[in-house]
């Protein structure tokens, strides 16, 4: 019976409202990739890399190797 | 009917993660940046997400994608433990997330792009997650988690649909030469439709009788009478 009562609670108009909420509550615009400032430390390819590959020559952009995109890594590997 | 149940009780974990990311005006990639300023190819958080009892690991990040996509702000990629030692992972699939914070696809990419041991999709999706979303450290990791379980049938299909691309492309290559291909990058993807998937489970499905499930969780399989432990 508990459970019934649990879905009373999505029964209908109810629940899908709650539902359409709670999803629009969470859309929040996120941030744009800050611009890399010259001589700072990067781990963005360079334009050679860029060109061969969208994620670096070499590399595995979306890896879990310990340090991002650096040369000879992967970028997206952990 | 108790995967039914089980993806039920996932959904209901997803929407309790969305209310309190709601309740705090954020959402799961928001509550990553907040301490951090977005640089194009950079894992956030930098260690990564570790959830699903410390069996899964996660990063975001954002860089232009080769698939043209402008809708897409970044992406999660979403790594399993391979081994007792827990000394390699394998890349699993992608969550694509666009610009108000809303998931949108999930993806799987060649394995250039990711490294690592590249497993077919029969050995990937037993590594599914169906944990204990309570012991979940953080809000974030309980979303991930949710949504992992929640979806894994699209999951399975991605492998599956990646697997079967994969496969059309060996004609006379080897395996190696062809995950080593930087023209194929994306190989599978399958949009998310989260409002709809919530709606249908949660609410048009809420009256189908399910006179097993006692509402407790972890979900009993009232088959066996075994209550599974929290990650497979």
């Amino acid at each position: 019976m508990k459970r019934r009562g649990n879905r009373i609670i999505f029964g209908s108009a109810i629940g899908l409202a709650t539902i359409a909420v709670a999803i629009d509550h969470t859309r929040h615009s996120l941030p744009e990739p800050a611009a890399v400032v010259s001589g700072e430390p990067s781990e963005t390819t360079d334009s050679a890399d860029v060109a061969e590959s969208p994620c670096g020559a070499g590399e595995s952009p979306c890896g879990m190797g310990e340090t991002p995109c650096g040369a000879g890594e992967s970028p997206c590997s952990l | 009917m108790w995967e039914q149940c089980v993806r039920r009780k996932c959904l209901e974990a997803v929407l309790e993660c969305l209310v309190a990311f709601g309740d705090r005006r954020t959402n799961a990639v928001l509550e990553i940046l907040k301490d951090h300023t977005l640089h194009e190819r950079h894992r956030y958080p930098p260690d990564g997400i570790t959830f699903g009892g410390g069996n899964w690991r996660a990063f975001y990040h954002c860089h232009d994608s080769p698939r043209g996509d402008g809708a897409e702000h970044g992406h999660f990629h979403l790594f399993a433990v391979l081994g007792p030692l827990a000394d390699e992972w394998t890349h699993v699939v992608g969550l694509s997330i666009d610009r108000q914070g809303q998931p949108v696809q999930w993806f799987a990419v060649n394995r250039w792009v990711t490294g690592g041991p590249w497993l077919p999709r029969d050995e990937l999706v037993p590594l599914l997650p169906c944990p204990d979303f309570t012991a979940e450290p953080g809000l974030v990791e309980r979303w991930l988690a949710a949504m992992v379980c929640a979806f894994k049938d699209d999951i399975a299909a991605v492998l599956e649909s990646r697997d079967q691309n994969f496969s059309s492309r060996l004609a006379g290559r080897e395996p190696e030469e062809v995950q080593g291909d930087r023209s194929l990058y994306v190989l599978a993807s399958r949009p998310v439709d989260l409002q709809r998937t919530l709606e249908n489970v949660l609410v048009r499905e809420a009256d189908m009788p399910d006179p097993d499930h006692d509402g407790s969780w972890p979900v009993r399989n009232p088959e066996t009478d075994e209550t599974p432990p929290p990650n497979p």
